[in-house]
């Protein structure tokens, strides 16, 4: 595929999330300081998070598997265009009316139109090679939830119309959007990816072993939603639901890493270390990520990670930035063929690291009683400029290399 | 496999508007109507629900527990509640004390659920901020030392 075509849409969903950084910046810039009568937090609040998940993970996910699932651009462009547009609409609203008319239109738009596409790469990828590789498994699976999660969001309006806002059920469904978004949409997506890469390059998995490996995360990815019920139904037997949808992805989890460990010699020879260095520190975050909902299982455990806020942003920060956004950055270096600005990249992951770390010391320190620490707010603000830094690098050094991209030809 | 999910959510749509002695919309109005009733039997006298009834205010302010409520403040409510100036996640405490009586903060912040579930001036600030405030299992003690804590930042950062 070439990649030239996909420079300008993989620029402007680098753009969404040097935007949403700035977002993110401002909202902790907000506990240091006075903001101006005019910063409503949780407006700003719902920019940052429409903007970071739809302008750019949503684009770069998609984008990637146009590209690695050999799919046309061509027939995708003015879907990607329109939903950027969308979340151009959703940047310019939110921070002035917040959830009003007009921010609704462009959100709803979003998901409808992501309907079209989601429909357009089910049908282009599918029915091809009968020898097609469990990699459009994956990628269908995680279309389907990609439209699953947005029942979520179509309930809202029923619940909010029946007086419910606030309610258990209007917090269960927006959980059910952002569970089957990171959990079920782009956890399989990713995996998609890696196997479409593996697949073209003849790395040859035990079917048998990749089947498994998929059951149980599909089941998996069903019954984790569970947790996100027990905060408000904290009944024995929905706790224990997610506890059996735990031990099934810790599962899956060891299934996928022996499947990577029979291979690993094939798979470091088919990566740039670029990419290997960023799939590997997604990869780590992946696995944090399991071993903390496998700690979580624990009742007591798991009240203390949603009463505690510092928990919470660190977990959602865990996946959004220290996985998929990794993840991503990896993916576009291999679109391109080049290491992203090697500066800009470790002054962004040092951001992620600080900020997690922050916040996962710190909520460890509220659980125990242990105090603050001196300069919190301000050392958590300034790991956030550090991932902005990060991505304005990257993003600077891509654009200004855009002409030496877009002259030479380049294959997958 | 698209066909039999489209399916399977139509027959689910249908089933659960199946037919029913009092339907569900009607259940939700009829819920609402003996709310906005029991609510409307109830004064509301602004002390809040739970079980502070009523507050003995130190005049002055004792330090120590000014002190204790600071510390707790920082550890347990700073993430959302700033002392100054306007609502980040929740209500910033300026003026909180003049705003809303000892008994309504203390109840708020050992009662969190009830308080969300049922206090009329709760539920307002909800949904504003549509966060919940989680339960941060404050003892009553503690409780009485942030609340001392807000007396002092009352008195530290006047609102105009």
């Amino acid at each position: 595929m070439n990649s030239r075509v996909l420079l300008k849409p993989i620029l402007t969903s680098l753009l969404a999330f040097i935007l949403a950084a700035g977002l993110g910046l401002a909202l902790r810039w907000a506990f240091v300081i006075d903001m101006p009568v005019w910063f409503d937090y949780k407006n700003i609040q719902h920019a940052h998070s429409h903007v970071a998940l739809l302008g750019w993970l949503f684009a770069i996910f998609c984008l990637c598997a146009i590209h690695f699932f050999d799919l046309d651009f061509g027939r995708y462009a003015r879907l990607y265009w329109a939903l950027q547009g969308c979340v151009v609409g959703m940047l310019l609203t939110f921070p002035i009316m917040g959830y009003a008319s007009l921010s609704i239109i462009f959100s709803t738009a979003h998901i409808v139109l992501s309907y079209f596409l989601a429909y357009r790469i089910w049908k282009d990828v599918g029915g091809r090679k009968k020898d097609d590789g469990v990699s459009v498994l994956f990628l269908k699976s995680s279309l389907f939830f990609m439209v699953l999660s947005t029942l979520g969001t179509w309930a809202l309006g029923p619940i909010m119309a029946a007086g419910l806002k606030g309610s258990a059920l209007y917090y269960a469904s927006i959980q059910f959007y952002l569970h089957f978004q990171f959990n079920g949409w782009f956890i399989f997506a990713m995996i998609a990816l890696v196997l479409a890469i593996f697949e073209k390059r003849g790395i040859a998995m035990d079917p048998s072993k990749i089947k498994l490996f998929y059951r149980l995360l599909l089941l998996a990815t069903l019954l984790t939603y569970a947790l996100a019920i027990t905060w408000s139904t904290p009944y024995f037997s929905i706790f224990v639901i997610n506890s059996i949808g735990v031990l099934l992805q810790l599962l899956s989890l060891v299934v996928f890493m022996k499947l990577l460990y029979d291979q690993r010699q094939n798979i470091r020879g088919v990566f740039s270390d670029y990419t290997y260095r960023m799939f590997g520190i997604a990869f780590l975050a992946l696995v944090f990520k399991v071993v903390i909902q496998t700690v979580v299982v624990i009742p007591a455990l798991a009240e203390v990670s949603y009463t505690i806020r510092n928990f919470v942003i660190g977990f959602i920060h865990l996946l959004m930035l220290a996985c998929l956004s990794l993840f991503a950055l990896g993916c576009i270096g291999r679109v391109f063929q080049r290491s992203l600005h090697i500066y800009g990249t470790w002054t962004f992951i040092s951001g992620i690291v600080l900020s997690e770390l922050l916040l996962f010391v710190q909520g460890i320190m509220v659980w125990q009683g242990w105090g603050i620490m001196s300069n919190y707010y301000l050392m958590l603000a300034s790991a956030s400029a550090l991932i902005l830094l990060g991505i304005v690098l990257i993003f600077v050094d891509l654009y200004g290399k855009r002409r030496s991209i877009t002259e030479s030809s380049i294959s997958n | 496999m698209k066909k039999i999910f489209i399916f399977a959510l139509l027959a689910a749509l249908i089933l659960a508007c199946g037919d029913k002695k009092e339907s569900p919309s009607e259940k939700i109005k009829r819920e609402r109507k003996e709310k906005a009733e029991k609510q409307a039997s109830q004064v509301d006298n602004g002390l809040g629900i739970g079980e502070i009834t009523e507050v003995k205010l130190n005049d002055p302010l004792d330090q120590d527990m000014v002190k204790r409520g600071k510390a707790i403040y920082e550890m347990k409510c700073a993430a959302c509640h700033k002392l100054k100036g306007s609502r980040v996640v929740g209500p910033s405490w300026a003026g909180l004390t003049s705003l809303r009586k000892p008994e309504w903060i203390m109840n708020m912040i050992t009662n969190v659920e009830i308080m969300l579930a049922e206090d009329p001036t709760a539920q307002k600030l909800l949904e504003e901020c549509l966060t919940r405030m989680p339960n941060q299992n404050v003892s009553i003690g503690d409780a009485r030392d942030i609340l001392e804590f807000m007396y002092q930042n009352d008195l530290d950062n006047p609102t105009k």
